[in-house]
């Protein structure tokens, strides 16, 4: 392929070339996280000041808020964590690291983004048709999300579904990308166990999107037909089964869970690895582990439903899968603890948010066990113990492993290493609230306080002294932290003229993507590709007076 | 000031409470254990001037034991939550004891309707008495709704057209009054400039009554969809069933209209019997 300058059009419109698509994910999902962000503030907002105005919005109607929660989920996890960490990143990195030129399919490449494009306008349209934005919270159920008159949005709610559903198109055209660069585009003399564990983590959090994805897909065809047609697939009085559809639900809802967690998962490991100058503690380990998790993830997915009217037999065999599940979970963590062992550790940004995800993914991982067990899912359910405990999963797995891996190879994209100073500060400042958000909601959850309420002045029992100064604090925690992601934009913005020049490898690091120039041009390696001698964590051998063997260099003789 | 979990006041609370106090000990000290790990790494493994990482592939039977000995220890609290989860789980869900008292509650949106044997109907508050068996046989008459009750530890999801049977069984009438007196309690030592804090409603002196709350989307006015659990001393219970009783009649004699006053599910979808969640014998 002849490599010429692209033109902008070809940058930034209609890209072909991985790194402009990716770069077109990573804008979209920043774009998309600061929306969410702003439905979290709203609500917590009403959820604090309950029935005051809130600045920049106004009053939070009942519908408003749970337009606001409903949306604020979907967009984490289908248009922020998705595009984040599996389709920037994955775009972006999966060419650079195994030493390839581009996807092999470019142009499916720029349909995805376009699809993804689509189903983001789509989303955002929903808000605006008579009725307002879906409000059926998150998982959709039926048959309040069946029928218009149940949930009062005709529209919205029909427009919600198609978006969710273009989106899952983008990333299964992106993800047949992904898989088919992966196992074909290699550079030479690479094996499969020579691969780094990003790219594994991508590929197999591909794999597990693909496989769970058919049913979701299925069931929101079915609910469209009971929303638009009148059919009654979900609905009992036209004979239909509701909790059907949370079956079909929960059989991608849960994977998707881990779909979100390995990509980071994967990031992580290239950043511990980088920065304490260590090979990576058990990568076959680590990578049989993320099967077994991958595979164990798909059969867990009734503890969602332990109450809600599942034979109580079922609960039991789920109960015991889905604390079997902490099992592969426990290995990675410990390979990645161990990795540290030994180490020469250096306090980078990257390796900041690396270890915060470990040390807060720690607390979300371990309060999961609390909701495996169906005896206390009885009291916990729908409770906003629930909700801390996702969050301390989600969002360390979608922003601090985010954050991490931005951190981490903004200097191979853009060429220059983000603002030390203001990434400390930013860290400190995002880090610290995010606790104070979520402990309270801890707290309120053992105490009894459900979730998806609008207004707890109607609970007495949960408007004792002490719990609304808890839902205060958090509320303004999150706005400490929201106000604090304005640092990282202008970091983000001001990396690029400011920051120190980064070179090919400013990080010591071993794997291909340090290998071409930073930023990569059109083609990434130039006329030649390179070739893969070791595997990715070469760091401090012994008997080499460099501390990392990048993987292209070849031995000395 | 704060109490974790609220008052436990059926006889299975106390069980979900036990794991979950459990199960927070288990989870405290693997928590504890791995942050001191982890600190102490970050700490000793600093990055210091000549000092060179150590070359670990962690493949070895012998590296990898740092990772299987402490796992093994990991699957001892798995166990221990899985099989006192199935104890706990089967008495609360799986068993249903002979019901002294059968009531119906009918959701919809966003309201719950209780009937009493003898067709006494209430909004959004539940009667029962204390220290009885009670089958709550919960039913929907549009969309999904759950049927929460903090205090019990009860709680489940209610489905249109089916008939769910759960139960529970409340500790002594005096034990309850006296959950109920510390929470007072606490709420009058509540400092003076406490903007936010509610009076609790107040009971009389055979009852105590706490929240019920609807824990599943049911549409816009899910946020407000609250009830109260009343619950009766044997005798209060049985005063108020007689005055309700004399007010239906009373009702009858006076008007023609009372025929109108057919519980709202009849009007719902035709609902199934079944056994989704609670006992598997017929």
């Amino acid at each position: 392929m002849a490599h010429h300058e692209l033109t902008f059009s070809e940058k930034f419109l209609f890209p072909l070339d991985h790194k402009y698509v990716g770069l077109q994910y990573m804008w979209t999902a920043l774009f998309m996280a600061a929306v969410g962000g702003f439905m979290a503030y709203c609500f917590r907002m009403q959820l604090a000041f309950p029935g005051e105005s809130v600045p920049l919005w106004g009053v939070v109607t009942p519908q408003n808020y749970n337009a606001f929660i409903t949306n604020h989920g979907t967009i984490m996890i289908f248009w922020v964590a998705m595009p984040l960490l599996i389709a920037t990143f994955g775009n972006i990195m999966i060419p650079l690291m195994i030493g390839c030129d581009d996807m092999v399919f470019p142009k499916l490449n720029r349909l995805s983004y376009q699809v993804f494009f689509v189903s983001t306008v789509v989303l955002f349209a929903s808000y605006f048709v008579p009725g307002g934005g879906f409000g059926g919270s998150w998982t959709t159920y039926p048959p309040l999300s069946a029928r218009a008159e149940y949930s009062l949005t005709p529209l919205g709610s029909s427009m919600w579904l198609g978006a969710v559903a273009l989106e899952i198109v983008a990333f299964l055209i992106g993800g047949i990308n992904f898989l088919t660069t992966t196992m074909n585009a290699r550079a030479p003399g690479m094996k499969m166990l020579d691969i780094p564990v990003a790219i594994w983590m991508i590929n197999i959090a591909t794999v597990l999107f693909m496989f769970s994805v058919g049913p979701l897909v299925a069931g929101a065809i079915m609910l469209l037909l009971d929303q638009q047609l009148g059919t009654s697939f979900f609905v009992p009085s036209g004979g239909g089964d509701p909790v059907l559809f949370q079956h079909l639900f929960w059989f991608f809802g849960h994977p998707e869970v881990y779909i979100i967690l390995l990509p980071t998962m994967g990031f992580v490991a290239e950043i511990i690895t980088t920065f304490s100058r260590k090979k990576l503690f058990g990568y076959k380990t680590i990578i049989y582990t993320s099967f077994m998790v991958g595979i164990l993830s798909m059969v867990v997915w009734a503890h969602h439903q332990f109450i809600a009217g599942i034979d109580p037999r079922m609960a039991n065999i789920f109960s015991i899968t889905t604390i079997i599940i902490s099992i592969p979970l426990a290995i990675m963590f410990l390979a990645y603890i161990w990795t540290l062992l030994g180490g020469s550790i250096k306090f980078e940004l990257p390796m900041m948010w690396a270890v915060a995800f470990l040390l807060e993914f720690l607390i979300g991982g371990l309060t999961g066990l609390y909701l495996g067990s169906s005896a206390m899912d009885i009291y916990f359910h729908d409770n906003t113990f629930v909700v801390a405990h996702f969050h301390y999963t989600l969002m360390p797995a979608t922003f601090f492993g985010g954050f991490a891996a931005l951190y981490h190879w903004y200097p191979k994209i853009f060429g220059r290493k983000m603002l030390n100073g203001v990434g400390k500060i930013h860290f400190w400042g995002t880090v610290i609230p995010f606790n104070c958000i979520f402990i309270p909601l801890f707290l309120l959850g053992i105490a009894g306080q459900h979730r998806k309420i609008y207004d707890y002045t109607h609970f007495p029992d949960l408007m004792q002294s002490g719990f609304q100064d808890l839902r205060v604090f958090a509320t303004s925690s999150l706005v400490v932290m929201l106000c604090f992601q304005f640092l990282f934009l202008f970091n983000f913005v001001m990396g690029m003229r400011l920051g120190e020049v980064a070179g090919n490898n400013p990080w010591n690091s071993t794997t291909l993507e340090w290998a071409c120039p930073s930023p990569p041009p059109h083609g990434n390696f130039g006329e030649t590709l390179p070739t893969v001698y070791r595997g990715p964590y070469e760091y401090s051998v012994p008997g080499s007076d460099v501390d990392f063997l990048p993987q292209h260099i070849p031995a000395k003789a | 000031m704060w109490e974790t979990l609220p008052k436990s006041l059926s006889t299975f609370s106390g069980d979900i409470d036990h794991l979950f106090w459990g199960v927070t000990y288990l989870m405290g000290f693997s928590y504890v254990v791995s942050m001191l790990v982890i600190i102490y790494l970050l700490l000793a493994f600093r990055r210091k001037e000549g000092v060179k990482a150590q070359y670990i592939a962690g493949e070895s039977g012998k590296q990898l034991m740092l990772i299987y000995i402490p796992l093994a220890l990991f699957v001892c609290f798995d166990m221990y939550i899985d099989t006192t989860t199935a104890e706990v789980w089967h008495k609360a869900k799986m068993e249903l004891p002979a019901a002294d008292v059968k009531v119906r509650a009918v959701a919809q949106q966003w309201a719950w309707t209780f009937v009493q044997e003898g067709n006494i109907e209430t909004i959004n508050e539940l009667h029962v008495p204390a220290g009885q068996t009670v089958h709550v046989a919960m039913e929907s008459s549009d969309t999904l709704h759950s049927l929460s009750i903090p205090i019990f530890r009860f709680k489940q999801d209610v489905i249109p057209g089916r008939i769910i049977t759960g139960w529970f069984k409340s500790k002594s009438f005096a034990e309850i009054k006296a959950a109920k007196q510390s929470m007072i309690d606490r709420y009058n030592n509540r400092p003076a400039d406490d903007k936010f804090a509610r009076e609790l409603p107040t009971d009389d002196a055979e009852s105590a009554s706490f929240d019920i709350q609807c824990a599943e989307m049911c549409g816009v006015g899910h946020g407000i969809m609250a009830a109260r659990i009343v619950v009766h001393s044997e005798k209060g219970y049985a005063a108020w069933k007689a005055s309700e009783k004399a007010m239906i009649d009373e009702m009858q004699d006076d008007s023609a209209d009372a025929e109108e006053e057919a519980a709202p599910a009849e009007e719902a979808a035709p609902a199934e019997e079944t056994h989704g969640a609670h006992g598997t014998e017929g």
